[in-house]
């Protein structure tokens, strides 16, 4: 176990795609496009996370793949951007505070379940860490995968297009098991044999259901173990993301 | 979510006929299966202002939405379980494979009309719903689907995302919009 997320207690930021409708998000807008057009709402957020204790923030570039992404600017300027905007935030909250690249899911389920080719998601999410790396991320978070495939793709291509550390989360439903029907042990030890740096769970669930789940994993993992839970499950009423925790 | 037979017997083009010992045991048999993999989920967002649907040129759709106050977008699904056992079941016995495909159309009915007397409960005095209507239907294209799974977040918030060519992951999902009208718009 070395790197940037053993032997202490990191904290890492709440979600973003609230905050961002809280600043008048619409819904089926995309998100990433803020960091071009209002980059100063995008940096307020992390600014806001770091001063409440977090270490590290998740730049604004959850759905920024080429297989999600179909805004008008460049997917490259979008990706710079929201890291860059992390990165000011991060030199503002003082040293050592760090930035993740933020690597969500495609959107389209893999074969056999799904028609998207693994060598196509693959490429999608290489660029994006590309893009990353090159802006100056610290390291990569890969979250909110539902499907074991779909998140060896985001591994192999965190793996083999940069040389960032990686932290590797999924988003379980209330059953404990990610939408194609993987439970936790696997995930532990499909990210164990692709040696991630740490792994973990977001989304889904709230704090009470996660707690199992983690004790699970720390079970059957000897990796430091991130939790991320949604406070509660999500519901949209009025067109904001609401939780009920 | 209840899977009503009847239904099943219907998506089996039995006609009204009553299934014999035979398949009634499939059924039985499937129906059991299919319990244990599907994993129903659902969205839906109201929109109070309908034109921020984009209709996409459709004369039927807006025919259909004509009068609504609001409209809901819904997306909901029996989850990909299902779709893994359908696939299992195909490799075994076509006629299990049959089945549960008519088990699967049964249960997301139920479970999108299930979504919709929800949404009704939290309508207010006066509203009611006007039939759904799905892109496909009439002249509101296929392309519709990408808007309306953007807008709710779909794969992320239900777990269903779309193929190249615009149909919906797991099969037995469906998305609809539903317009929302003040009863007294309806005696004019």
């Amino acid at each position: 176990m070395t790197g940037i997320f053993s032997g202490r207690m990191f904290f890492l930021d709440g979600g973003m795609g609230t905050q961002l409708q809280l600043k008048g998000l619409e819904p089926g807008e995309i998100p990433e496009l803020w960091n071009l057009s209002r980059a100063d709402d995008v940096r307020a957020i992390h600014e806001a996370y770091f001063e409440a204790g977090a270490d590290a923030v998740y730049a604004n570039t959850f759905g920024a793949n080429g297989a999600k992404y179909h805004g008008d600017a460049p997917l490259a300027d979008v990706i710079a951007a929201g890291v860059g905007i992390a990165r000011e935030a991060a030199a503002k909250a003082g040293a050592g505070k760090l930035v993740a690249l933020d690597v969500g899911p495609t959107g389209r389920l893999l074969k056999p379940s799904g028609d998207f080719e693994f060598d196509a998601a693959y490429d999608a999410f290489a660029a994006q860490i590309r893009a990353g790396a090159a802006a100056g991320a610290d390291f990569v978070a890969i979250e909110t995968m539902g499907d074991l495939y779909e998140l060896k793709a985001a591994a192999l291509a965190a793996k083999e297009n940069s040389s960032l550390p990686i932290l590797a989360t999924v988003a379980p439903g209330a059953d404990g098991k990610l939408l194609t029907g993987a439970d936790v042990e696997c995930v532990a030890a499909m990210l164990e044999g692709l040696r991630v740096d740490a792994l973990g769970l977001n989304c889904g669930l709230g704090p009470d259901a996660m707690l199992g789940l983690v004790e699970r994993l720390a079970a059957a993992t000897a990796l430091p173990i991130a939790a991320k839970p949604n406070a509660g499950m999500p519901k949209i009423a009025g067109g904001r993301t609401v939780f009920t925790v | 979510m209840t899977i009503d037979r009847v239904q099943i017997c219907r998506y089996l083009k039995l006609y009204g006929r009553k299934p014999g010992e035979a398949l009634s045991a499939r059924i039985d048999a499937m129906l059991a299966e299919a319990e244990k993999a599907m994993r129903p989920a659902r969205v839906y967002l109201r929109l109070d202002d309908v034109s921020r649907l984009d209709m996409r040129g459709s004369v039927s759709l807006a025919k259909h939405l004509a009068g609504c106050r609001a409209v809901y977008l819904v997306c909901t699904t029996i989850g990909a379980g299902f779709d893994a056992l359908q696939r299992r079941t195909a490799a075994k016995s076509a006629s299990d494979a049959f089945v549960l495909q008519a088990i699967g159309a049964a249960a997301i009915e139920a479970w999108t009309d299930d979504t919709e007397d929800e949404i009704r409960r939290g309508l207010a005095l006066g509203e009611r719903l006007v039939p759904r209507y799905s892109p496909g239907y009439g002249d509101w294209p296929l392309e519709a689907q990408r808007d309306i799974m953007s807008m709710l977040d779909a794969p992320r918030t239900a777990g269903v995302s779309l193929t190249g060519t615009l149909l919906m992951v797991p099969s037995k999902s469906v998305s609809a919009a539903i317009g929302v009208k003040k009863e007294t718009e309806e005696a004019k």
